[in-house]
């Protein structure tokens, strides 16, 4: 038994996870404490390693779309969209007009959505209870508009090589139109019960700063990257698609802390809100899907695809051997390089911060693991 | 010991003491009569506000919230009360025990135990202490106790930093608390409940209207008191999962559980005792107007809950030190002068 | 911003015998360096006035049965330009520097390509168990011929 000296305090060590309300996912944090100041935080990931890679080596390309809803699920969209991107450029195939706008229409309703469930649990990690299930309310029209669509509420199948599986119905323009009308209006609300909260800038001000250099650094992307101040959007830096035929502002912040990313994810609610009106005022009659053999097999090519997600860079590098199936598929998700900003940021924070930190990166941890 | 009884009452008193028993035995039939009463007065207001807080959250957040068990509900509290009672008790090995199963015994009871010194209505108070606040804020203390106790006794990291930030949010806003009050009781001249209630009859001289300031910093502090949200750090869910009551479960957790909705319930009672007039209104039977009134507070502070995010651990002690307590003083000066 | 022509032209001149240019379907700036001078290499390219390429999007391993290719992609934020870099590595047993302390993102790519192909990376800060349980005792799973745990081949499709 120790001896009790006076004014003796020591570190320890406390799991956050992997089962923990608030980190998004199966993830495990090794803390090192200090009372209620963290001076080391050391991520431990591969709770959901599924080995998507090595399956999808065996398996014929439309077979490979399933699974990869699963490597990202919140916006499964965009996964597929990554893939068959990788493999039309690969194989050359012209997407036809009407499903390039399909997909650009679902793509965004995804990020939207997307966006949406991560204010729901961003303030819910804060204390604010209430916002979460405003979001999701809205969240169950677009789970509507992709059940009428594809039939699936979360993981679509949808986006296959050459364009898209399947026409959109008749009651699915009405149905937009009504929720692209009403979704300002809604966004507002949000911002109401949240952005000039003095609890709640409090509680995110000048929070968890993830400078610009050490986004950089470490490869941060999408809505993180942005609201460090660095103005870069794949869909304008990188075009893909037919991005450039939309207008749309890309929202950027200051400082880096967890309020810019907060409102950076906020102001593309909008953006995303006008480009999926501009795409359905436009959106051609024509094919869906381009003439293709029933049998997909591209030449031999190698080709990195990236997009941007609503959670930054989402890449898909394919490796094709002239066969079926692909010889290398590699996924690269954007929470990868955001889960290793914490042992950067997380020394000298205390613990409620973290949790906003964490809940501010919008990390999906599948995209980790994959 | 006497106590005071409304007629009814005193007509049961009156066939007691006339069975010609032995005043002791009158006097402690009496006592227990009473803490029977206050008792089964308790337990019907936990089992009403649990119900009540699950349906306002529900139409807070745009849904409707339990409705299967009864009419819109209502035998919700009974259903957890079963589901609770016949839950597993687990008790983990490397538990202080005595500490342990002691925790949510005091937690409950003093609680409950404060509220004896509450005037129910006219003439409907189980005991007039003419210390009467002081020892309600004495007892309430008591909580302190038992969340260190509990968080220390259940030898787990999440449940030790739950207890320590609870109790170092509880102590401190008693200061404040405590020197909200200190301006109804300069004007009253007393510390009895039944006097502070007595001063309030008209309604222009509630002490909400005369002292509006010390009711703004009470109900604050009350609520951080009761670890509501806003100030609900030493259960925050989301970062220590349950916080000082991690290792709880079965009868005990229900103990915690309902010692925090009659601590709820206890702070807007008192708020009403001292700002809202206590019993006071025309019309309706008494013990009515307390209770209305009484729940009406408990509304507002569930509506903070559901509204506000959480605050940290050191913004929520600066808010108390350097903001609250300020203002509690400058309260206290004004009423010296204004109650001279 | 340089052009394609451009980026291979400055890349060759700065090391001579150990960079090409390799052509890729579908066209894109491809080189394919000797893996000795890996890190000069992402360090030239961070740092040179007309290329500023530092960010990194991803590291690939791939088990070409003989050996093992590692694919980089990286671009630049200030240019927009993007570059893929090929280098081949031995197959058991195969080191390679890190280029973690050039670009601090390659930290896990490395990471993982160390945990699921076995490749060294000599310098690297970290090279524990990373995606596999942690009582994972066989082989690295990534390479073309592993066959364990229950591995069923999927039956060849038609054409």
């Amino acid at each position: 038994m120790r001896e009790p000296q006076a004014g003796y305090t020591e570190e320890f060590e406390v799991n956050m996870g992997p089962q923990h309300p608030s980190t998004h996912g199966v993830l495990r944090l090794l803390l090192r404490m200090d009372g209620e100041i963290i001076k080391n935080a050391e991520p431990h990931v591969g709770y959901l390693h599924r080995a998507i890679e090595k399956i999808c080596e065996n398996r014929t390309y439309p077979q490979c779309i399933p699974l990869l809803d699963r490597f990202e699920y919140v916006t499964s969209m965009s996964t597929e969209e990554v893939f068959c991107l990788a493999a039309e450029r690969i194989a050359a195939i012209e997407v036809p007009e009407r499903a390039e706008y399909l997909r650009v229409i679902m793509l965004e309703l995804n990020r939207i959505a997307s966006h949406l469930i991560f204010l729901g649990t961003f303030s819910l990690d804060l204390g604010a209870i209430t916002p979460f299930l405003y979001c999701i309310r809205e969240r169950e029209t677009i789970m509507d508009l992709f059940e009428m669509t594809c039939g699936q509420r979360l993981t679509y199948n949808y986006i296959r090589v050459g364009g898209v599986s399947q026409d959109i119905p008749e009651q699915f323009l009405p149905l937009a139109r009504k929720f692209v009308d009403t979704f300002q209006a809604r966004v507002d609300d949000y911002e109401a019960l949240l952005t000039e909260n003095p609890i709640f800038l409090a509680r995110t001000k000048n929070v968890g700063i993830v400078n610009k250099q050490v986004c950089l650094d470490y490869g941060a992307s999408g809505p993180v990257l942005r609201a460090a101040g660095v103005e870069w959007d794949l869909r304008r830096d990188d075009p893909y698609s037919i991005y450039d035929r939309f207008k749309f502002d890309i929202p950027t912040g200051t400082v880096g802390d967890v309020w810019d990313r907060y409102m950076v994810r906020v102001r593309e609610l909008r953006q995303s809100n006008e480009i999926v009106r501009q795409a359905l005022d436009q959106l051609p009659t024509g094919d869906i899907k381009a003439k293709m053999k029933p049998l997909f097999k591209p030449p031999v090519g190698e080709v990195y695809a990236r997009i941007e997600n609503s959670r930054g860079e989402m890449g898909c590098h394919i490796i094709s051997d002239g066969s079926t199936k692909p010889y290398r598929l590699k996924l690269r998700g954007g929470s990868f390089c955001h889960t290793q900003l914490i042992p950067e940021v997380a020394p000298g924070i205390m613990i409620a911060d973290l949790v906003a930190m964490f809940a501010s990166l919008d990390v999906i941890l599948p995209e980790v693991d994959r | 010991m006497r106590l005071e009884l409304s007629p009814l009452l005193k007509i049961i008193g009156d066939w007691i003491t006339s069975l010609g028993l032995p005043t002791w035995l009158v006097d402690l039939i009496e006592m227990c009569g009473a803490a029977a009463m206050v008792m089964g007065m308790a337990f019907l207001i936990i089992l009403f506000l649990v119900w009540w807080e699950r349906k306002l959250s529900g139409h807070f957040q745009q849904r409707l919230g339990p409705m299967r068990t009864g009419w819109h509900g209502w035998l919700q509290t009974i259903a957890d009360g079963i589901k609770l009672f016949q839950k597993e008790d687990i008790i983990p090995k490397t538990v202080d025990r005595k500490v342990f199963y002691w925790a949510p015994v005091v937690c409950f009871a003093s609680s409950f135990a404060a509220l004896a010194c509450l005037p129910w209505g006219k003439n409907l108070w189980p005991t007039d202490l003419n210390i009467g606040i002081l020892y309600i804020f004495a007892i309430t203390t008591f909580v302190v106790i038992s969340l260190l106790m509990a968080g220390w006794s259940s030898n787990n990291k999440y449940a030790l930093l739950g207890g320590m930030r609870a109790a170092a949010q509880i102590v401190s806003y008693e200061v404040p608390l405590t020197l909200s009050v200190l301006g109804v009781i300069v004007a009253t001249q007393s510390l009895s409940m039944v006097a502070i209630v007595g001063a309030q009859e008209k309604v222009y001289n509630w002490f909400i209207f005369r002292q509006p300031l010390g009711f703004l910093i009470y109900l604050i502090a009350a609520t951080a008191e009761t670890n509501r949200a806003p100030f609900d750090i030493p259960e925050a869910e989301q970062e220590l999962v349950a916080g000082f009551n991690i290792e709880y479960s079965g009868m005990k957790f229900a103990m915690f559980f309902m010692a925090e909705f009659l601590n709820l319930f206890l702070v807007s009672a008192v708020a009403v005792t001292l700002f809202l007039g206590g019993w006071h209104g025309p019309f309706l039977p008494s013990w009515l107007w307390f209770l209305l009134k009484a729940f009406f507070i408990v509304f507002v502070i569930i509506w903070f809950k559901w509204t506000y995010p959480r605050l940290r651990v050191d913004q929520l002690m600066e808010f108390c030190w350097k903001f609250l307590i300020p203002l509690a003083f400058l309260n206290l000066i004004v009423a010296g002068f204004l109650f001279r | 911003m340089a052009d394609s022509g451009t980026i291979i032209r400055l890349l060759v001149e700065k090391f001579p015998t150990q960079v090409e240019a390799i052509e890729l379907n579908p066209k894109q700036t491809a080189v394919q360096i000797d893996p000795k001078i890996v890190a000069a290499f992402f360090e030239f390219i961070a740092t040179h006035p007309d290329l500023k390429m530092a960010y990194l999007s991803s590291i690939s391993g791939v088990d070409m049965t003989t050996n093992i290719d590692i694919v980089y992609f990286i671009s630049s934020i200030e240019y927009k330009h993007k570059l893929t870099v090929r280098t081949k590595v031995d197959r058991l047993g195969g080191r390679i520097d890190t280029i973690s302390t050039v670009i601090k993102a390659a930290n896990w790519f490395e990471r993982e390509i160390w945990e699921l192909f076995g490749i060294e990376f000599v310098g690297h800060p970290n090279l524990t168990q990373f995606l596999l349980p942690d009582d994972w005792d066989e082989e690295h799973p990534m390479l073309r011929d592993w066959t364990g745990r229950n591995f069923v081949k999927m039956p060849e499709m038609g054409g």
